[in-house]
């Protein structure tokens, strides 16, 4: 059931996300041909607004798509769970579970696929820009691999700063677990209210923002305290060598991916019980 | 218990008021029954708890022996009070979301209805106006071959030609093994297409008897008896 779930969310989301990174990729190639038309100097006041327009058009077009991925997270959960498609969705032979961890898994998606299209339409303006041949790619393959021999020396494996990198892309992908999981555990609490459910949703959020405030806030008094706060940074006043700012990294990068997973398993809870037992559709 | 649904002792509170209080029913296979009431009696919130929409407060509510959840909503089919299709979908992409999830999804027997309805399937939904939202929400419904229809206010927002040919498409369209529950105030229209009748007031069962029990005991259709038990 999840994956039928998940088949018609990708559906209508897709519908949206998909034209607007489409015309994201198209204003990277217009910017890119801009900046080139520009960067031959005469030419006329109005090709120039234009191609003024299109490089402004790019960078708008960034914001658009990461803004739109945003909005279309939390208008999601909000329009299909929580106003009359509810009735529909609520009525599927599907459980509570499924239907929250539909919204999660696409909308988390989409915030990958968004990511990666800006990179790519970053390559695609240089590309447009002045041509591949503008481009060194051997330099960066070169740059890796002194940069590994270098680590190698200091006594930092291959393997080490592979599982870094997969530390901190975890890492980034609980944090945005989280953060989808702060909107939809604000807006179902907000909706168990008989009246104004829009507004309890908003103070729902602001009191989960301020309550884990004061948690976080609580455990690195509390770090600081007990003098584990300086185990945990060891060696940052003594200018650390490179072993050891790798075992620091490390160690945030554990630190944000079991503060994250915390906060997702806390804020679940809230999301699928407003769901299950306080749903007041109205 | 051999009902298809059956509640007992089920109270449903919002704060200190009731909207459901002490509900003890049972509907067998094969009926068609309406359940009547003035505004705000509690026909909706009993339909939203069997559809597992609202939690009991207390008591038990079983369909199939089953409490609401994923089983009990794979053999219900719900038309809510409202259009609640996503506007984007046309009418053919609805159809496809229904035969995805629910087994029992007869498309043929959904286009059919279409046609006779006078709908296009490559319609979307915010194409149409509201009364072709509630054929169509109707057909998909009836196009179920459900143990359990509920039906919330269906000829509510219709004309009366038009209220007719959806009585009629819910009687000739429902699974028989099935149970009919239509919750409704237009007693009148939907008289003719009743088995039997549960008058709901103020959250309470005031009255669960056979049509042909109302009009054999006073004299009365139902119509009738209801405006005399309900009179202000």
């Amino acid at each position: 059931m999840l994956g039928k779930l998940i088949k018609h969310e990708f559906r209508a989301t897709g519908r949206i996300m998909l034209p607007v990174l489409g015309v994201l990729l198209l204003t990277s190639v217009l910017a890119g041909l801009s900046i080139r038309l520009l960067d031959t100097g005469h030419i006329a006041t109005m090709m120039r607004i234009v191609a003024g327009l299109f490089i402004a058009a790019f960078v708008i077009g960034v914001i658009a798509a990461i803004v739109i991925s945003i909005v279309l997270m939390v208008s999601r959960f909000y329009r299909n769970l929580l106003c009359d498609e509810g009735y529909l969705m609520h009525t599927l032979p599907s459980n509570t579970h499924a239907l929250v961890w539909s919204k999660l898994i696409v909308s988390l998606c989409w915030f990958i696929v968004t990511i990666c299209v800006i990179w790519f339409s970053l390559f695609l303006m240089v590309l447009f820009l002045g041509g591949l041949q503008t481009v060194d790619f051997s330099g960066f393959a070169e740059g890796w691999e002194q940069a590994i021999a270098f680590l190698q020396e200091e006594g930092v494996g291959r393997g080490q700063l592979w599982l870094l990198l997969l530390e901190f892309l975890a890492a980034a992908l609980l944090s945005m677990l989280a953060s989808c999981l702060h909107f939809y555990a604000a807006m179902s609490l907000g909706h168990m209210a008989a009246n104004r459910k829009v507004l309890f949703s908003v103070l729902a959020f602001i009191g989960i923002s301020i309550a884990f405030r004061i948690i976080l806030s609580g455990v690195a008094a509390g770090m600081i305290q007990s003098g584990a706060m300086e185990t945990f940074f060891l060696g940052l006043e003594e200018a650390p060598g490179i072993s050891e700012a790798f075992s620091m990294l490390h160690k945030i990068a554990l630190g944000t991916l079991l503060l994250s997973l915390i906060q997702s398993a806390v804020l679940y809870v809230p999301t699928v019980f407003g769901l299950k037992k306080g749903l007041n559709l109205g | 218990m051999s009902g298809i649904l059956e509640c007992r002792g089920l109270c449903k509170r919002y704060g200190a008021m009731a909207a459901l209080d002490d509900i003890n029913l049972s509907i067998e296979p094969g009926r068609v029954v309406g359940l009547l009431g003035p505004n705000g009696s509690g026909k909706t919130t009993l339909i939203k708890l069997c559809n597992g929409l609202l939690t009991p407060t207390s008591g038990e509510l079983l369909i199939l022996g089953e409490r609401p959840g994923a089983l009990t909503k794979a053999v219900v089919s719900y038309l809510p009070d409202r259009v609640t299709l996503p506007e984007w979908m046309s009418a053919r992409q609805i159809m496809d979301f229904y035969a995805d999830f629910y087994a029992d999804f007869q498309r043929d027997k959904a286009k059919d209805m279409l046609t006779r309805f006078g709908l296009n399937e490559q319609m979307k939904i915010k194409q149409m106006s509201k009364g072709m939202r509630e054929k169509l929400q109707l057909i998909l419904t009836m196009s179920r071959e459900a143990s359990l229809y509920l039906l919330d206010e269906p000829i509510g927002g219709v004309d009366p030609a038009t209220r007719d040919y959806i009585l009629e498409t819910i009687i000739r369209n429902y699974n028989p093994e099935a149970a009919v529950i239509i919750s409704t105030h237009l007693i009148a229209d939907v008289e003719a297409a009743l088995d039997e009748v549960i008058f709901i007031n103020n959250g309470h069962i005031v009255l669960q008897s056979a049509v042909d029990t109302i009009r054999d005991e006073h004299g009365k259709s139902v119509d009738a008896y209801f405006r005399e038990v309900f009179k202000c």
